[in-house]
């Protein structure tokens, strides 16, 4: 029994050891240091080889992908990795992780090869961060790359993010607004109940707006039931989109006649959220619109209980119609979702500008040269006409063929009459993601109603069209990329405050323009200390 | 003792008392029971009555979209091996830790403790942790969701507790018959600690089932994904949230709330299946460690 007892001990003293020794064995990135072994004797190897013409693609090639995109081991996978003889490996990200998954991969040096990030201009400083301490590869000059040129001119934010003149990122181009910078946020409503009560119009005043809303709400076109249809909702995350009627910049800094100043403190700000409060107490405001999720109102919408939504069409109208169609069949998803046109009390159209890209890629310093320019091959592909009708459409003969200069596809639908698309359609959406989003697919997919494509067109052509009827809420890169730091610690957290602000004042029966005064009471004293930055910086004259 | 006969004003309060609480009772399970309505019917259903009683016709399609997922099977899969091992060798090193730590005679046993209880408050952060589990290359590997959760310091107590109410004369007389320590724990104390071992075991594989935090920070690879992230990802792809502000790729439209009911269902059954057999151990276990400090 003793005896055991002492080599049962030993056993463990000797895992114990075993463990220690195996942990302090290795450090640094794992896989990279036989990247960097090989990379020497590629080198060798090549430098023989200069003087031969040669395929570009001959020696295979391996880089890890951490994207959201679904890459499967599927045909078009198959075909890509074919065709430049690459093994992309992919990671999967997670969305409601994702800011923590990329920072602590970058804290730790273990990012792989490629990484998608969420490229927002306050994170500029935490980049050259990275940059500085070199764990980015820059991309190198992309002239043989024609595709990827046209793409960078479009992409103006990238410059902003240039470290030394080079790029270390590249971000994604949506696409789907071929004309300005003006983003998709537009408003939709019930027209079959308008012209039920007799208050259908091509285009609205502001108040003819409210009218309806509070019409929709007392009169219940839908007959839901007293108290049970809402007037007027807008997607959580825009919110107080309707304020921006009154002034585009309610919640942030504009620059006027060359100096900053505090949009809450104009006068139409004051003006917006009063009749912010009217709407609500007539009834015409979604009375649960301050306790909702983002898109709770949506659902109210595809339930016959909502009249007026706002949102991001570009992304959500063809989904609007088509789920309206399927929770109401029989509908006419023209008139149930028409976008309606409003005007505000200058008699204009009210936009905001978006930056026209979605995230970025960053790339590893330990990829080599050659992996580089193979990523950006497949890039310069995906991004060019033989790679989008791919990444689009599948493959000519089995998913679609050429008629008369025109694409016809060859998918199948389903009982319901929906399209069913190849399963590998998520790799090839995945593979044109490297180089850019597909929101240009909306002029070329079939399966989107012709109808909603042009109601997107027009929207998205009215700033370049009738620039004198728009009042367009201007992105400003030189604020939001202006790192001082008062302006880091306050700026953000101020739209915040506005929001909840307003969101209060709206439902509480105080004092609007009291209760508002509190706010800017308590807010002043840090916009003054971010004004007096940026006028120390000479962006703000004094 | 006679028991005192029940008045009618008891009784009376007996009844309003079971009324309110059944009423409770509903309340609680009426979303549990919404949630698996919204998963057997069509969106166009749900948007008409998004809270029902009984659905009007029944749909397996979004069951069907989770099961016929690529990541779903693999997650099982991986789940079922880390509940497996990850259980065993977490039992291990905690029964054996609790034992240590249970005996009066072990030199330095209160600062051993201590620096154990520690760490149930402070942590070294999410980098260290992460450069910690690199080291150990463990980043893409299942075991980055059993080696760095082996021991959990509260269960480890419960048990240690336990073990500390075993009168020491069993100890002594097992002694004095020549067992040694590895003895009398497997053949004394792990006999006489069924319910609580029963008890641990149940939450640790209750905690491993439910992993995903690991997964999401070392594992890369779809494909050793445990459950619940495989399921995050069918969902977030049904979500369309791959993209941003510009529609996503997708097979076909598909109704996300029924997938991502259908898709807690699917994550739910198994362990529901189980804890019928171990709800006494379950409940027990709740008091063990809290009455013997």
């Amino acid at each position: 029994m003793k005896k055991m007892k002492k080599i049962f001990s030993l056993i463990i003293m000797a895992a114990i050891l075993l463990s220690v020794v195996a942990g302090c064995g290795s450090s640094g990135n794992t896989g990279n240091e036989d990247k960097a072994t090989t990379q020497t004797t590629e080198q060798n190897v090549s430098g023989t080889e200069a003087t031969e013409e040669k395929n570009p693609f001959e020696k295979p090639v391996e880089f890890s992908f951490a994207s959201f995109g679904s890459i499967a081991e599927d045909e078009f996978l198959d075909y890509v990795s074919k065709k430049f003889n690459v093994k992309i490996i992919p990671e999967a990200l997670d969305w409601n992780n994702w800011d923590q998954q990329v920072n602590t991969m970058m804290a730790s040096n273990d990012m792989p090869d490629i990484l998608q990030w969420d490229h927002r201009p306050f994170k500029i400083n935490m980049f050259k961060q990275w940059v500085d301490s070199e764990m980015l590869k820059p991309i190198p000059d992309i002239s043989k790359y024609p595709n990827l040129k046209a793409l960078r001119e479009k992409m103006t934010v990238m410059d902003y993010f240039q470290v030394d003149g080079k790029d270390y990122l590249w971000t994604k181009l949506r696409g789907d607004n071929k004309w300005n910078l003006t983003g998709a946020m537009g408003i939709v409503y019930r027209k079959d109940w308008a012209e039920k009560l007799g208050m259908a119009k091509d285009e609205y005043t502001l108040e003819e707006f409210m009218d309806l809303a509070i019409a929709f709400a007392a009169q219940d076109p839908a007959g839901n039931g007293a108290g049970k249809t809402a007037g007027y909702a807008e997607v959580g995350w825009a919110f107080p989109y309707l304020l921006g009627y009154y002034n585009p910049y309610a919640s942030g800094l504009v620059k006027i006649d060359g100096k900053y100043v505090w949009g809450a403190t104009m006068p139409e700000t004051l003006e917006g959220i009063k009749a912010l409060r009217e709407l609500y107490k007539a009834g015409g405001l979604w009375k649960d619109f301050y306790t909702a999720e983002d898109y709770d109102g949506n659902g109210l919408y595809m339930a016959n209980r909502l009249g007026i939504w706002a949102d991001n069409l570009g992304a959500e109208l063809n989904k609007l119609r088509t789920d309206f169609v399927n929770a109401n069949p029989g509908a006419d998803p023209y008139k149930a979702v028409a976008v309606m046109k409003v005007r505000g009390k200058d008699g204009k159209y009210y936009m905001q500008e978006w930056d026209n890209t979605w995230s970025a890629y960053l790339y590893s310093a330990t990829l080599t040269d050659e992996e580089m320019d193979r990523i950006l091959a497949i890039m310069d592909w995906a991004a060019g006409e033989e790679g989008t009708k791919m990444c689009q459409f599948g493959f000519e003969g089995t998913d679609y063929e050429i008629k008369d200069g025109q694409i016809v596809t060859k998918w199948q639908k389903d009982e319901k009459g929906q399209v069913v698309k190849p399963a590998y359609m998520t790799t090839a959406d995945a593979i044109r993601n490297m180089a850019c989003l597909n929101g240009d697919f909306m002029y070329t997919d079939p399966t989107l109603d012709s109808k909603t494509v042009e109601d997107l067109m027009s929207l998205y052509k009215l700033a370049t069209d009738y620039p004198d009827q728009v009042t367009l809420a201007k992105l400003n890169y030189e604020l939001e990329f202006f790192s001082a730091p008062n302006r880091d610690k306050y700026l953000g957290t101020l739209g915040t405050d506005f929001k909840a602000a307003v969101m209060k004042i709206i439902v509480s029966t105080d004092d609007v323009e009291g209760e508002f005064n509190k706010f800017i009471e308590a807010n002043q004293d840090k916009v003054n200390a971010i004004l007096k930055e940026l006028e120390d910086a000479g962006l703000s004259a004094k | 003792m006679q028991m005192k006969a029940k008045s009618r004003s008891d009784k009376f309060f007996d009844v309003i008392v079971a009324l309110v609480l059944g009423l409770w009772g509903l309340i609680i399970l009426y979303p549990f029971y919404n949630s698996l309505l919204v998963s057997l019917v069509t969106q166009e259903t749900y948007v008409k009555t998004p809270f029902m009683l009984y659905p009007e016709e029944i749909t397996f399609e979004s069951y069907l979209h989770v099961f016929k997922s690529p990541y779903l099977w693999s997650g099982y899969r991986v789940t079922l091996f880390v509940v497996v091992v990850g259980v065993a060798y977490s039992m291990f090193l905690t029964v054996t830790m609790a034992y240590a730590l249970s005996r009066k005679k072990f030199p330095g046993k209160g600062l051993v403790l201590n620096m154990i209880i520690v760490t149930m408050f402070f942590g070294g952060g999410m980098v260290p942790f992460y450069l910690l589990v690199k080291s150990l290359h463990l980043v893409n590997s299942v075991f980055a969701m059993i080696i760095p959760a082996g021991v959990n310091t509260y269960y480890m107590l419960i048990i240690r507790n336990y073990f500390q109410t075993i009168p020491e004369s069993m100890e002594e007389s097992a002694k004095m018959d020549g067992a040694n320590d590895i003895a009398i724990l497997f053949k004394i104390m792990l006999p006489l600690a069924v319910p609580v071992m029963a008890t641990v075991i149940l939450f640790l594989a209750v905690d491993r089932w439910n992993e995903w935090f690991n997964a999401m920070m070392f594992i890369r690879d779809s494909s050793k994904h445990p459950l619940q992230l495989a399921l995050m990802r069918v969902i977030q792809d049904t979500n369309q949230l791959n993209v941003g502000g510009v529609p996503a790729a997708q097979q076909k439209p598909l109704f996300s709330d029924g997938v991502k009911m259908a898709s807690i269902f699917v994550v739910m059954l198994p362990i529901m299946c189980v804890y019928p057999f171990v709800q006494k151990y379950f409940m027990k276990g709740i008091l063990i460690g809290a009455v013997k400090g």
